[in-house]
């Protein structure tokens, strides 16, 4: 598969705390990403060809912006790829600091600000800087969308609306998920969501991968196969470390695991309905697709069985693209 | 493809008959949005989509104010959002031109129309060059005098 995203945690440090933050970042996160490291990874990766954008999220990427606007920069320059960014918009607080720095940003190349808002973000984050921020980006015309996350009852797409209007109405998108959370986060004790609170939208035979498009590099110095809120807890999907890795290795991993391939090739039911076959339950519906493939490989029973199975449908897969070609 | 469905499509239209034909669209290679119209209260889009199930999770959705023209206009006046930032409506203006049935050429896709004010021409008998220049002075005064 061909690597289309070089994704970059660049730091846990948060400038916010949310109870529901999947990596638990926080304002005393220590890690930033090595940046001599990440222009290397920067040059493999586009010496594949194919790599179109960088991804920069955190923690709260933005409490770095010179870092981000290096690498950011770097790529431009180098071999003319842009560079998306998730935050929670902390910086639009102040506009006459906001807007120099996003500006500076956008000429580094960062064409794609997505930001993150619900009601957990907006209790460290003032809805006035959010709306600030949406203003900021959307005149300098690198607005992508608001990511709001939800639990049953939907109390947060409600409340972002209200907390954002009017400036809510500059989003190109609103991006509405169910709130899915690694099992670490929802045994947190000081977090008031349960499994129960967790909406399930989608059948597991509805389970398509979207995000399996290239690896990311977290500020822990680990190379991930994919940008799932899961991944930390999947053995596999652990591909790389920096200084024992290159990218190239890395990405080769992942496109030698049979599992991952078949996962990238024709989606992760296809796992799921070994696992049925072999007896193993899967549930009907879950939060996410990435879910379903963590339930699937973290159990390493289950693992062991798919792996011969996962082979010989990733060579004949294999097989068959050749012809198509 | 866009889907306009919001508190006051629901009226109308099933919501189970829209899901139907959300999912349809998203089978093919167009991206699918759903385009919500917000007032305040309880027919605002926040509480509209608060509302619906968990079909409506995973979806875009593009949210804009309802403006007080057509029909809403005999609407309460308490119930439209203010303050709206006439930047993103000259921005629309620029993006969109909106071609009625019967030739009359809009210069957004916000719901001024049918509203003679805002026409810029005649497809049939205009020429493009005069259809296309006054459009943004024509949205800002327009949506201005409204507010």
């Amino acid at each position: 598969m061909d690597m289309k995203i070089i994704g970059f945690s660049l730091t846990d440090k948060c400038n916010a705390s949310c109870e529901v933050c999947c990596f638990q970042c926080n304002p005393h996160g220590l890690f930033l990403v090595d940046e001599y490291v990440a222009k290397r990874y920067i040059d493999e990766g586009a010496k594949t060809g194919t790599v179109r954008n960088l991804y920069f999220s955190g923690g709260e990427p933005l409490l770095f912006p010179e870092t981000l606007g290096r690498l950011a920069r770097y790529a431009l320059d180098q071999y003319g790829i842009h560079s998306l960014v998730v935050t929670n918009g902390f910086w639009g607080a102040d506009i006459e600091r906001g807007m120099p720095m996003m500006r500076e940003l956008a000429e580094c190349g960062v064409t794609n600000v997505r930001i993150s808002a619900d009601l957990y973000h907006q209790k460290y984050v003032p809805a006035d800087a959010v709306r600030g921020a949406l203003r900021i980006a959307h005149d300098l015309g690198v607005l992508s969308h608001v990511t709001v996350m939800d639990v049953k009852g939907h109390p947060n797409i409600r409340a972002t609306i209200d907390l954002l209007r009017p400036e809510i109405y500059l989003a190109p998108f609103i991006a509405w998920y169910p709130l899915y959370l690694p099992e670490a986060v929802l045994a947190g004790k000081r977090l008031g969501i349960g499994r129960q609170d967790l909406e399930e939208p989608i059948p597991w035979g509805a389970c398509r991968c979207r995000d399996f498009i290239g690896p990311r590099l977290f500020w822990d110095g680990h190379i991930y196969a994919c940008c799932s809120q899961f991944t930390h807890e999947i053995p596999r999907m652990r591909v790389g470390k920096v200084g024992e890795t290159t990218l190239i290795e890395a990405w080769k991993r992942v496109n030698r695991d049979p599992i991952l391939d078949v996962i990238h090739r024709v989606g992760v039911t296809w796992l799921a309905e070994r696992a049925l076959e072999l007896g193993y339950p899967i549930r009907d519906r879950y939060t996410s697709e990435c879910e379903l493939c963590r339930d699937l490989l973290c159990n390493a029973e289950l693992v062991s069985k798919l792996e011969p199975l996962a082979l010989k449908e990733s060579q004949r897969l294999r097989l068959a693209g050749l012809f198509e070609h | 493809m866009v889907f306009g469905f919001d508190s006051f499509h629901a009226e109308h239209v099933d919501a189970s008959a829209l899901w139907r034909a959300i999912r349809f669209a998203d089978d093919m290679p167009a991206q699918t949005v759903m385009r919500v119209a917000d007032v305040y209260g309880a027919r605002g889009a926040g509480e509209f989509l608060a509302s619906l199930g968990e079909d409506a999770l995973y979806w875009l959705y593009l949210v804009y104010p309802l403006l007080p023209l057509g029909r809403a206009e005999n609407l309460p006046c308490d119930w439209f959002v203010g303050g709206i930032d006439e930047a993103k409506l000259r921005a629309e203006s620029r993006k969109t031109f909106c071609a009625l049935w019967d030739g009359r050429i809009y210069p957004c896709y916000y719901p001024g129309i049918p509203d003679v004010s805002t026409c810029l021409g005649d497809a049939a008998r205009d020429p493009l060059a005069d259809i296309l220049s006054p459009a943004e002075t024509a949205t800002r005064t327009h949506i201005g005098s409204r507010e």
